[in-house]
């Protein structure tokens, strides 16, 4: 009797801890997916060998589909928008008067510049969905202690990732770092966020760091300055008609 | 002596010697036209391609050819061109500014070259006026001129706006709207669908960007090697640069060249085997013919050797004489076809054209009046004539006076 039942709370304990991981990461999901809309200002860094580039940008959401942003700086870009609503990109470029829908041949080219893709910005896939995961170990980042999840595709999520390692810190549920690798498990990108701020009643990290490991000396950096969450948000804000009115 | 006896021989045997100057000079005729055509059309190709636009030799900055992006651009300072001006056959310099883009009118759009020039500059190299088939070639700053297949592809006449697209210096975007000003033709159906100029300022207005140039262009001086100029230029300036010659950085045009050029070779080559045996074949029977002849001029005491000098000498001066016909006749065809080029589509019928200039090149051949040709030409034949006068040095000196006379 005594064996069976350390049997059983062995079995026990081993599902408690896997739903853990699950937990954990719809919690943290939700952290973010929970926001109805939100106004940002934020500086985006991009980095290159010989030289950087600073762009400051606004930006606008409602839920998930409808993204939109337009640059502040540097002047010569300054009205440029870029839209998201649902699948559809757009791309407003005020020296030419012209909107541009992008083409699906254009999505994986990268985004104003950066070491992000146009497709980063659309795709959503759910890590809690479409990945089976385990927790691997405790580490400490930047003094918070994080879980360190392993994410393995599930066979029919459209997922381009082998595998997925991510840093989830065990007060706030953050995403403090989360590692790339492909289908030869091999690294191929890094994202970091650190310096973590109060927004409005959320705690979140501010900067977004993102290093490609294929290309030397190469990475993105996104800093929020302005983080709104839940205010009311005009929807002409998402209307391609629109872009050049943005500001 | 000797040249009057040759003279004479020639002279007796006038039928003999008429058939070896016709052979000689209906087989060099055929070779020069053909050389002066293939030459020609040749030196048309490197003169359109080449001298109006890419430049004999090419500076960029290290790594630029394999990786054609603004990124690895240069700020060409005074010191640079100063180093290269002091390098000998070097006749003028212009700096560039080339980039990709998308070009878009209306509903339509296709990819381009953007080309930042400096028109003044430019003009030394080539007349570019020449070129311009309607508008001006003065154009201010924010104004392009565009290739002839452009304009045909968007349908754009002069005044309409064509709108650019592409990427800019480190990670700015590059767009702008610019008026077309004037429409050139590049003779380069290949150009002629790429290339949008505008100044060099507005180019680096275009990529945001105040200094940078992507290539240096160097014309030589007239008949200067350049590879002795990229030679020098090497050990003048820093490695930061790459030096390339239009060798390199158009080598479809090298191996097409070379490529026709070998079957020209070959044809020659096949006709130099019939002049060849032609030759032989008349000195062959004239020795057999003249045995008795040169028995009896041995047996009253002639040296062979002279006897030699006279026979070398007649094959000589037949050769010789189908030479000069042959270029004399030559040298007016080419020179008219030179300053009237031979249209090709005339020449090869209905859509030669077409494929001619699928390849990228104008259907227009003038001939080559290179004097170089017919040189070329007349010291092979003479060289056959000096190989085929040893068979009768052979005989002659293996000839036994009685023995011939006999017979």
């Amino acid at each position: 009797m005594k064996i069976i039942f350390s049997v059983f709370f062995i079995f026990f304990q081993i599902t408690s801890f896997s739903q853990d991981a699950t937990s954990i990461l719809q919690k943290s999901e939700e952290n973010l997916r929970g926001i109805k809309s939100s106004y940002t200002e934020m500086v985006i860094t991009i980095v290159r060998p010989k030289w950087e580039k600073e762009m400051k940008l606004k930006g606008w959401s409602i839920g998930e589909d409808l993204f939109s942003s337009v640059v502040i700086s540097p002047p010569k870009e300054k009205g440029t928008v870029f839209l998201k609503r649902e699948k559809e990109v757009w791309n407003y470029i005020p020296s030419i008067e012209r909107s541009i829908k992008l083409p699906p041949s254009m999505m994986m080219q990268n985004w104003m510049g950066t070491d992000f893709t146009n497709d980063d910005l659309v795709q959503r896939s759910s890590v809690s969905d479409d990945y089976n995961n385990n927790i691997l170990r405790e580490e400490k980042i930047e003094g918070y202690d994080c879980w360190v999840i392993q994410l393995i595709p599930k066979e029919e999520a459209a997922v381009v990732w082998g595998k997925l390692l991510m840093w989830i810190d065990k007060n706030h549920f953050m995403q403090l770092k989360t590692e790339f690798y492909d289908e030869y498990e091999e690294l191929v990108s890094v994202m970091n966020s650190s310096k973590i701020k109060d927004f409005g009643n959320k705690k979140l990290p501010s900067v977004l760091e993102y290093i490609p490991m294929d290309k030397d000396g190469n990475k993105t950096i996104i800093e929020r300055l302005v983080w709104n969450f839940d205010i009311e948000i005009n929807q002409r804000y998402f209307l391609p008609g629109n872009m050049k009115n943005l500001r | 002596m000797i040249l009057k006896i040759a003279w004479r021989n020639i002279y007796r045997n006038k039928k003999r010697s008429l058939i070896t100057i016709t052979s000689v000079f209906a087989a060099l005729f055929l070779i020069i036209s053909m050389r002066s055509l293939q030459l020609g059309f040749y030196d048309y190709i490197i003169k359109t391609v080449v001298e109006s636009y890419a430049g004999y030799v090419e500076i960029h900055a290290d790594g630029f050819w394999d990786n054609q992006s603004l990124d690895n651009s240069m700020n060409v300072d005074d010191e640079l061109i100063r180093q290269i001006s002091s390098v000998e056959g070097v006749e003028n310099i212009v700096q560039r500014l080339q980039t990709f883009s998308l070009l878009s009118m209306g509903e339509k759009t296709k990819g381009g070259i953007i080309n930042g020039v400096n028109l003044e500059e430019e003009q030394k190299i080539t007349d570019w006026s020449k070129k311009i088939v309607t508008g001006s070639i003065k154009i201010l700053d924010n104004e392009i001129i565009i290739g002839k297949g452009i304009a045909e592809y968007f349908k754009a006449q002069l005044n309409d706006t064509i709108i650019l697209y592409g990427q800019g210096y480190r990670g700015m975007m590059a767009a702008g709207k610019y008026p077309v000003k004037g429409i050139i033709d590049l003779n380069n159906p290949d150009l002629n669908k790429l290339a949008v100029f505008m100044t060099m300022n507005s180019a680096r207005n275009y990529v945001s960007s105040d200094e940078i140039s992507t290539h240096i262009i160097i014309d030589k001086k007239q008949y200067y090697n350049e590879e002795k100029i990229v030679d020098e230029l090497l050990n003048t300036i820093s490695d930061n640069y790459e030096v390339m010659t239009w060798k390199e950085t158009l080598p479809e045009i090298e191996q097409t060249i070379a490529a026709d050029s070998a079957g020209g070779i070959i044809m020659a080559f096949i006709l130099y085997v019939i002049v060849g045996f032609g030759m032989f074949g008349t000195v062959l029977m004239m020795t057999e013919e003249r045995k008795y002849e040169f028995g009896v001029l041995i047996s009253i005491g002639m040296s062979r050797l002279k006897l030699f000098a006279i026979i070398f000498l007649e094959t000589v001066i037949l050769s010789m004489i189908g030479v000069f016909l042959a270029v004399l006749f030559t040298y007016p065809i080419s020179l008219y076809f030179n300053i009237n080029p031979i249209d090709m589509t005339i020449l090869m019928g209905e859509g030669a054209d077409k494929a001619i200039e699928d390849l990228g090149f104008s259907p227009i051949a003038p001939m080559s009046i290179s004097p170089g040709i017919p040189f070329t030409h007349a010291m092979i034949i003479f060289i056959f004539s000096l190989l085929i006068s040893i068979y009768p040095a052979v005989k002659i000196l293996k000839l036994n006076p009685v023995k011939s006379m006999k017979e």
